[in-house]
């Protein structure tokens, strides 16, 4: 078998074509949020949310729900609890998220831990893309087109508050909305991300080709367009390895991502070597 | 496609009104403020005149409530008690008009965005949501950028400046943004020689042309020659008086 048939054998299957799309889709929102998340120092909250999410996956699982629904509310709530808690600083923003992210986690858990099956809910924790169906595809590619409208239409504004929020407050813009808008899009990414790489590993996504993208370029623009390059190939390549190797698609996505930004890492070092750093 | 204007703040008229030479720059009536989640005046009954026009500087040792000062002028501090107004409105009513200019390490200037960029911000007052900068914000900010002897560093990121090219990049902002009035928070501090020369001009100029600054300050020497007016604070008080 040649490369070409060896890359082009695995999407002979439809579910492997619906994973593929569902990887790229998932990549794109991830990645593109994740430039903010770096840039903004949120990755706690992204893992948090990410984590926050399963009790009302569990919820609207055990009620026969739209699992996705369940996600979003619960992914919603906790962004703006968040939010809430910190907003007048008696409690820290770190604090906040602690005791929200380990508190929702339990719940989930005490939830799951109500069902006799365990094994029901392993794709939630740890991810199984080869099992999208198109509805979730739907469901992702909504959430995709959300995540990236909303980043184009505010950017000028979500750029300004990342860095100068005194300016924006100056100007009456204000910086806690965009704060509140910025949680709810990752929210949402969370949800779409849970499907392809599970609610244990999915800030990986939200983090990790962001912050590899940035080890390769200091430009906003490029930054997201490079971020998501790496995790379409991150996602790709878990799909190859799943498909391949036999082994769990999320976990190899996330690999995939780590491998990417050690490269980069390596990348930005003999740069700076070069350039006398 | 041109989009409606959609302010930032409901409240905010950003039409550029003449400034009336008889209404004040700033006004500051008994005015106590606190930051957020302390219980300490950080100011207390601060009266407080500034004409249009003047170039007036804020003395005083360091935690004497200068840079509190000015962000109770730039409406991003609420008031415990008294009154402020700037140009006559209520402050945070007139974002267009103001120019708030804080120390250095208020910003993140390892963001990834251009002195060009940083620069054009000034402008997203008269934007508001939505409406994306226009050749002509473009070059507003590229005029302010020339007139502080930045434009070789225009494409430049923001982290590669030093600090007195970080100071000008800040003071072009103002310029772009048209504000009328204008409030430094100590932007000589530990800059260079070139940068004391062009914002010393440059802030002459702009009071040749009407507009108002406000300068915290450390420097006692030149109190005389470059300001018209001075307010001393000490300990949240202000020494003396100082009205229009």
């Amino acid at each position: 078998m040649n490369l070409i048939e060896l890359l082009v054998a695995p999407f002979r299957y439809g579910f492997m074509q619906t994973a593929a799309l569902a990887g790229i889709l998932v990549a794109v929102t991830c990645a593109t949020l994740g430039v903010y998340v770096v840039l903004r120092r949120m990755a706690f909250i992204g893992d948090a949310l990410s984590h926050t999410v399963l009790p009302g996956l569990v919820i609207a699982y055990l009620n026969q729900w739209n699992i996705f629904g369940g996600a979003i509310v619960a992914g919603v709530l906790t962004s703006l609890a968040i939010g809430w808690l910190s907003r007048r600083r008696e409690v820290r923003e770190d604090t906040a998220i602690g005791i929200l992210f380990t508190g929702m986690f339990a719940l989930g858990i005490l939830l799951i831990s109500t069902v006799r099956s365990f094994r029901d809910f392993t794709h939630m924790l740890f991810g199984y893309i080869l099992g999208v169906t198109n509805d979730q595809l739907i469901t992702i590619g909504v959430i995709t087109l959300i995540v990236i409208v909303t980043l184009i239409a505010l950017h000028k504004e979500l750029e300004l508050t990342s860095f100068d929020s005194l300016h924006a407050a100056t100007i009456g813009l204000r910086a806690d909305w965009l704060r509140y808008v910025l949680l709810v899009l990752m929210a949402l990414a969370v949800v779409a991300a849970i499907q392809a790489v599970g609610v244990v590993l999915t800030s990986a996504l939200l983090v990790v080709p962001a912050a590899a993208a940035s080890l390769l370029t200091n430009r906003l623009p490029k930054m997201m367009v490079l971020s998501s390059v790496i995790a379409i190939a991150s996602a790709l390549a878990g799909l190859y390895a799943s498909y391949y190797l036999d082994v769990a698609s999320g976990a190899s996505i996330v690999l995939a991502c780590i491998a990417c930004f050690a490269v980069a890492w390596a990348v930005r070092a003999v740069r700076e070597r070069r350039a006398g750093y | 496609m041109i989009l409606m204007f959609i302010p930032y703040d409901k409240a905010t008229p950003t039409s550029h009104t003449q400034a009336r030479s008889d209404v004040p720059a700033l006004e500051l009536t008994q005015v106590s403020a606190r930051y957020p989640g302390t219980h300490q005046l950080a100011l207390q009954e601060i009266q407080f005149c500034v004409k249009p026009a003047t170039r007036v500087a804020l003395v005083g040792p360091n935690g004497s409530g200068k840079s509190t000062l000015l962000k109770v002028a730039a409406g991003l501090l609420p008031l415990v008690s008294g009154t402020a107004r700037v140009f006559g409105e209520p402050v945070g009513q007139m974002h267009a008009r103001v120019a708030y200019l804080p120390q250095r390490g208020e910003l993140d200037w390892k963001f990834p965005i251009s002195l060009r960029k940083l620069v054009l911000t000034g402008r997203y007052v008269h934007l508001g949501w939505l409406r994306q900068p226009s050749r002509q914000d473009w070059a507003l900010a590229d005029e302010a950028i020339a007139r502080m002897r930045l434009t070789d560093l225009a494409e430049r990121q923001i982290s590669e400046l030093s600090g007195g090219q970080q100071q000008r990049a800040l003071i072009a902002r103002a310029i772009a943004q048209d504000a009328d009035l204008l409030l430094l928070d100590e932007p000589l501090n530990a800059v260079d020689v070139t940068t004391r020369e062009v914002v010393s001009q440059v802030l002459a100029e702009l009071q040749q042309h009407g507009k108002t600054v406000l300068i915290a300050t450390h420097d006692l020497d030149h109190l005389d020659t470059q300001f018209d007016a001075a307010l001393y604070l000490v300990d949240g008080r202000q020494v003396g008086k100082t009205g229009c």
